[in-house]
């Protein structure tokens, strides 16, 4: 589904990522684990299309596309979704106005019809449903005024509505407690399927708890240096980064 | 330049009138057209516009025919049509609680001066007064509650390069309530200088709320001299959307004559392309215990310019005075311009008064975010720029009226996304 190759980025001339590797297919859950500044939400930044970073080298197919050459929305229209780490905040922007744009945007883009208010909001209650979303929060603008858990349901509510093949979480379980947690992670096994595939970044082992990786990354100084089994996250937990550093540059 | 020969000095109207008009004409024969030395109009040059486009007196009808009349999607109350600034009785329909008259039946010795007196040395106020045709004088009876908007429609339609004026009054009399929404519409592909003088009374406890759509093509340039005089515990709110013309200028005043009275002025301005559109108001705080509050937002985009000049003056009497006023401004370009200057003038020593005003651009996280949501680049800013707006819309009590002035701005913000 996703083949990253080499793939080199920077920001304002410096370097961040320094030859990524990485293979996804359809139906695999991958963690990317890493230290603080290690290039984990450059990583799904870069994916996603923010026009911050210079791609100087490098290649990522995603499902037969060359990703690079696609818009942010082209990118979410072919299916990849990224959870953000700080959702953002849109005064004015009511969170209906901007799901239902969103689906239609993304619907438009496939060739789908627009779904009718009726269709979206049948949908919409059911999406809510599922990651316990309070139904008073459709009513607010985007992010405006949610806690940090409903923020970050918000984001796997949005998730469900787009139905992505590949979604990447940037530190989902950041600022969450161990019941939003849960409820978030409850949310995302319900979504998975044979048919797309999830990158999930994280500092910490806990949330690989609850969405159980098939391939385990680490992350450090641009590069994957280590893959493995789930049980790496635990290794990695146990030994803490310092360990894969002493690794890498011995 | 407006020669002497060239003005056409108005003759309607009784003494109190004429020596009116004639102290505005010797104003403005001394002034002349305001340039950008002057401070009431610093940032628009009318001079330079004068010399450009070659303004000037012309002969026209006063009279129209049949007129298109434009095609609103709320129902209205009564629709009052003025053709080149002169009130056409035959055309205009009226509800019941709602009179019609001409100008200079209404104005009388000591209202005449009240009404259109010069506060400040505006010359170009004064070419207006001097000069205006007569609109009309509607009067809302006692105690009248419009349910649907009131429609004024006035149509321009002359030789190219005229410069014509028109003068009006609206007049709610104790415990009337309504709004009343002011709509243009012009001749295609002639060029003209347009001025209306609006003065509204708002008797006891009246509530007048008056929406001006400004969304004429580029041959229009348009200066608006509205102005308010509240008796005790009326409220006055006036809306301008303002959209197209070359030119526009809304010199905006109220003022209060009793107290308790709310003053609520809302404007969102969108000059685009070479558009210039000039905001002026100034709140007169004259009694105690009244409110105002002030909202005007900006967005600016090619090299259009926006500008907001607003004063809040309260006088030493008008204690427990509470007002506030809020400019906040979006430039979409490079190119565009935003001039910001509020003012307090206050002279009393218990009240609460804020103002504020910022300018920005639209926020490249919430558009990104939405992107990665799949929304186009576009569609996120013009989401944005609606998110910006809506607050002013929020005031729109009028259901659909509201409506439709969203409706309009999400138009606009459509197509200034095609051209840039």
């Amino acid at each position: 589904m996703l083949t990253i190759k080499n793939l080199h980025a920077s920001i304002n001339g410096k370097e961040i990522l320094k030859g990524i590797n990485l293979e996804i297919a359809a139906g695999e859950v991958h963690a990317i684990m890493g230290p603080n500044g290690s290039g984990k939400s450059t990583l799904s930044s870069v994916l996603a299309g923010k026009e911050d970073y210079e791609i100087t080298a490098g290649e990522v197919i995603f499902r037969g596309k060359d990703l690079l050459e696609l818009s942010p929305e082209e990118r979410a229209g072919e299916g990849i979704f990224l959870a953000f780490q700080y959702p953002v905040e849109i005064p004015g922007v009511s969170m209906t106005n901007f799901m239902r744009t969103a689906v239609n945007e993304v619907r438009a883009y496939r060739g789908l019809e627009a779904l009718d208010a009726k269709a979206f909001l049948t949908l919409s209650k059911e999406k809510q449903a599922l990651v316990e979303l309070d139904k008073k929060l459709a009513g607010r603008s985007v992010n405006e005024g949610f806690s940090g858990g409903e923020k970050k349901r918000n984001e796997i509510y949005q998730m469900a509505m787009l139905n992505p093949y590949l979604a990447i979480l940037d530190e989902t379980d950041s600022g969450l407690d161990i019941d939003a947690l849960r409820i978030v992670s409850e949310g995302v096994n319900k979504l998975k399927s044979a048919e797309n595939a999830f990158l999930v970044i994280t500092h910490y082992q806990r949330l690989l708890d609850y969405i159980v990786p098939d391939f385990v990354h680490v992350l450090y100084d641009g590069r994957i240096v280590k893959t493995g089994p789930k049980e790496l996250a635990l290794a990695l937990e146990e030994k803490g980064y310092d360990h894969i550093k002493k690794e890498v540059e011995a | 330049m407006l020669t002497e020969t060239q003005q056409k000095t108005a003759t309607w109207g009784n003494a109190a009138l004429q020596s009116l008009r004639s102290s505005a004409l010797a104003l403005f024969e001394a002034k002349g057209l305001p340039e950008v030395k002057n401070e009431l109009y610093k940032y628009s040059n009318i001079q330079r516009l004068f010399t450009e486009h070659r303004f000037r007196e012309t002969e026209r009808n006063t009279a129209a025919g049949e007129l298109p009349l434009p095609v609103l999607p709320f129902a209205v109350s009564g629709t009052v049509v003025l053709y080149n600034g002169v009130w056409q009785p035959a055309l205009s329909s009226l509800p019941a609680g709602v009179h019609a008259r001409l100008p200079e039946a209404v104005l009388n010795g000591n209202d005449a001066a009240a009404a259109f007196a010069l506060p400040e040395p505006d010359a170009l106020k004064a070419l207006a007064l001097a000069t205006a045709a007569q609109g009309v004088a509607l009067e809302l009876e006692a105690g009248l509650q419009l349910a649907q908007p009131l429609l004024v429609f006035s149509y321009t339609d002359v030789e190219d390069a005229s410069c014509l004026a028109s003068l009006s009054i609206l007049k709610a009399l104790g415990g009337a309530s309504a709004d009343v929404v002011l709509v243009h519409a012009h001749a295609a592909g002639k060029r003209f200088f347009a001025q209306q003088l609006w003065q509204f009374f708002t008797e006891e406890n009246a509530s007048l709320r008056v929406y001006e759509m400004q969304n004429e093509a580029a041959e229009s340039f348009r200066v608006n001299h509205f102005s308010a005089l509240q008796q005790q515990s009326s409220t006055f709110s006036l809306t301008t959307a303002s959209m197209g013309s070359s030119f526009i200028r809304n010199n905006v005043r109220a003022e209060h004559a009793g107290e308790a009275c709310h003053t609520e002025l809302n404007g969102l301005f969108m000059p685009a392309s070479a558009q210039h559109i000039d905001n002026r108001t100034f709140v007169g705080h004259m009694y105690p215990n009244c409110t105002s509050d002030e909202l005007y937002k900006g967005i600016a985009a090619g090299s259009g310019r926006g500008i907001f000049n607003g004063k809040v003056y309260v006088a030493r009497d008008a204690q427990k005075t509470n007002a506030y006023q809020s400019n906040k401004n979006v430039l979409l370009s490079p190119e565009a311009t935003i001039n910001s200057k509020p003012e307090l003038e206050i002279y009393a020593d218990d009240v609460k008064c804020s103002h504020g005003s910022t300018t920005g651009q639209l926020d490249e996280q919430s558009i990104f975010y939405m992107q990665a949501r799949g929304i186009r680049r576009s569609e996120a800013r013009k989401l944005l720029l609606l998110a910006f707006s809506s607050d002013v819309f929020a005031r729109i009590r009028h259901e659909e009226l509201r409506s439709w002035f969203e409706e309009q701005a999400t138009t606009r913000f459509a197509a200034i996304y095609q051209r840039s």
